[in-house]
């Protein structure tokens, strides 16, 4: 029986030139890549705007503001980090670790989205601040109550060259609010005004995403099949490849529990989690560390060496130049 | 007295010993095992390859600026080189991963090797998302409205703030890819302190099971 020996200095050794092959490998792979681009090109989609859907959607833009008005949106229930609701709180039982930062990126939508763009343009256009003052003087209820009927009549509104007709109805001061509001968007002025913060220099563009998160970017998100039940964020992008080393991730989201369960994300990650601990830990877990050897896959990479092992030669003579200059 | 034998207690003696383990030979060496024999080891070199690549081009494209790389012209080329080398990285590091699995490169001394490799892999991931959230066009938009659900959910989208363009572009630039140099650099320096792992013993050999390990 051949003795089998674990040191690669002791086997026999051939010439190599590892410089080389560190060169040649990175221009192989710069050739790859810039023949890639020259073929076909890079992705890019034009970005969603406010302005964009004031104008060519206006209806939606509407009723997404009001919603953001009555604070009846998903954002205005979400939970943390935007606030304390639990819209979309994930949780498994008392495990929440949505709520473990706590509300770090606090986010009023009705004051974001609406108040605050409004009074920013109340010197532009003074008409606005009568409707303003009745807003902030009606009790909460009444608000609601304005909102509730001015999205009964949006159902019904038609859109007339560049306007929207909205039909008579007991809906206060929200139809002078909200078609302000539509202009000051359509100008390409509203996502400043939401992403405005007291640090002049803005990164968060978090106000102007979550307005457009609900129907606008989920309609054009279709458009591209990029929803989640259609391997959403690792989708191909165009005709190009997405993220698709998310596969497994994505995949997860395609199967029950995970694809039913209101906690989905989170259980979508621990589980991700999971299977990187187990790769991490591999070489230590017994069983797992076997498979290699039981699968025998090995003797494809290996088979000209297995090839001249079994064939009955020593295949430790010529030992490498270091054993040889030591002894 | 090699530093070595004056290690105990000495931190800077005993990372002189570390550092001593390393020669010329195993560093950069032009001889290799005979068994060195098959294209699965090009896999690593060209992951490598394609990694210097996209951070070439990630340097010329953050000293040129978000209008630049989203302007018609040098700029979308750029973007390109950097968008297909991600492509190339994945592509090749998935396969390196996939014949390192299916060597058992763990064995004989070398998991730490493995961790480093896995850790690498998975900050990548980390990487590449927060490049897709960077690029600025309507794919960012979706990714991160979209991916914010999943962070919140886990529990960290109350620091790890996916709409924060700022957050996530310095991440995406500087700290992510410092942590992947410093982990690539890491496990390069164990695959050449440790050397080419030998085959699985043949049917024949006895290696008194270590070699299976």
């Amino acid at each position: 029986m051949t003795r089998y020996e674990k040191n690669p200095a002791n086997y026999p050794q051939t010439r190599f030139d590892l410089v080389k092959e560190a060169v040649i490998s990175g221009g192989v792979a710069t050739l790859l890549v810039v023949a890639a681009v020259l073929l076909f090109g890079v992705p890019y989609v034009k970005p969603l705007t406010i302005k964009n859907v004031a104008t060519t959607q206006p209806v939606l833009f509407l009723r997404t503001a009001a919603g953001e008005l009555a604070n009846t949106s998903a954002i205005a229930q979400y939970g943390p980090p935007y606030n304390n609701g639990t819209g979309s709180l994930q949780a498994i039982g008392a495990f929440h670790p949505q709520t473990l930062l706590g509300v770090t990126q606090p986010i009023n939508p009705a004051q974001v989205d609406v108040l605050k763009p409004l009074s920013m343009a109340a010197p532009l256009d003074p008409q606005i601040k009568a409707p303003l003052a009745a807003w902030h003087a009606a009790s909460h209820a009444h608000q609601q109550a304005w909102v509730r009927t001015y999205l009964g009549a949006l159902a019904t509104a038609s859109v007339q060259g560049s306007s929207v007709v909205v039909p008579q109805a007991a809906d206060g001061p929200v139809p002078a609010m909200l078609s302000t509001l539509r202009k000051l968007a359509a100008g390409g002025l509203m996502s400043g005004a939401l992403d405005r913060t007291a640090a002049v220099y803005r990164y968060n563009v978090a106000p102007s995403l979550l307005f457009l998160q609900g129907t606008a970017l989920q309609l054009m998100a279709q458009k591209y099949d990029l929803l989640g039940g259609e391997w959403g964020i690792m989708h191909d992008e165009l005709s190009y490849p997405g993220p698709w080393w998310l596969t497994p991730y994505t995949a997860l989201y395609q199967i029950p529990p995970y694809s039913t369960s209101p906690a989905g994300d989170m259980l979508a990650a621990y589980t991700m989690l999971l299977f990187l601990v187990l790769l991490i830990a591999l070489p230590f877990i017994p069983g797992l560390r076997d498979l290699p050897r039981r699968l025998r896959l090995y003797r494809v990479v290996w088979r000209d060496w297995y090839r001249d092992v079994e064939r009955g030669g020593d295949p430790h003579r010529g030992k490498g130049k270091r054993d040889q200059e030591a002894s | 007295m090699s530093s070595r034998k004056t290690a105990q207690g000495n931190w800077t003696a005993a990372l002189r010993a570390r550092l001593e383990d390393f020669t010329w030979d195993s560093l950069l060496p032009t001889e290799q095992p005979i068994y060195v024999r098959s294209v699965v080891y090009s896999f690593g070199a060209l992951t490598l390859g394609s990694l210097v690549l996209v951070v070439a081009s990630g340097i010329v494209l953050a000293a040129n600026g978000p209008f630049w790389w989203q302007t018609p012209g040098a700029g979308v080329f750029v973007r390109g080189l950097h968008y297909w080398g991600v492509q190339a990285f994945f592509f090749f590091m998935i396969l390196h991963l996939t014949a390192q699995f299916f060597m058992g490169s763990w064995r004989l001394g070398r998991a730490g090797t493995w961790v480093l490799g896995v850790l690498s892999f998975a900050v990548s991931v980390i990487t590449a998302f927060t490049g897709y959230l960077s690029r600025g066009d309507f794919f960012s938009q979706w990714n991160q409205v979209q991916s914010k659900d999943a962070f919140n959910g886990a529990g960290i989208g109350g620091w790890f703030n996916v709409l924060n363009n700022g957050q996530i572009y310095g991440l995406h630039i500087a700290v992510l890819p410092a942590v992947l140099v410093v982990l690539v650099t890491l496990h390069l320096l164990l695959v050449r302190r440790h050397g080419v792992v030998p085959p699985y013993p043949a049917d024949h050999q006895s290696d008194g099971g270590e070699g299976k390990r």
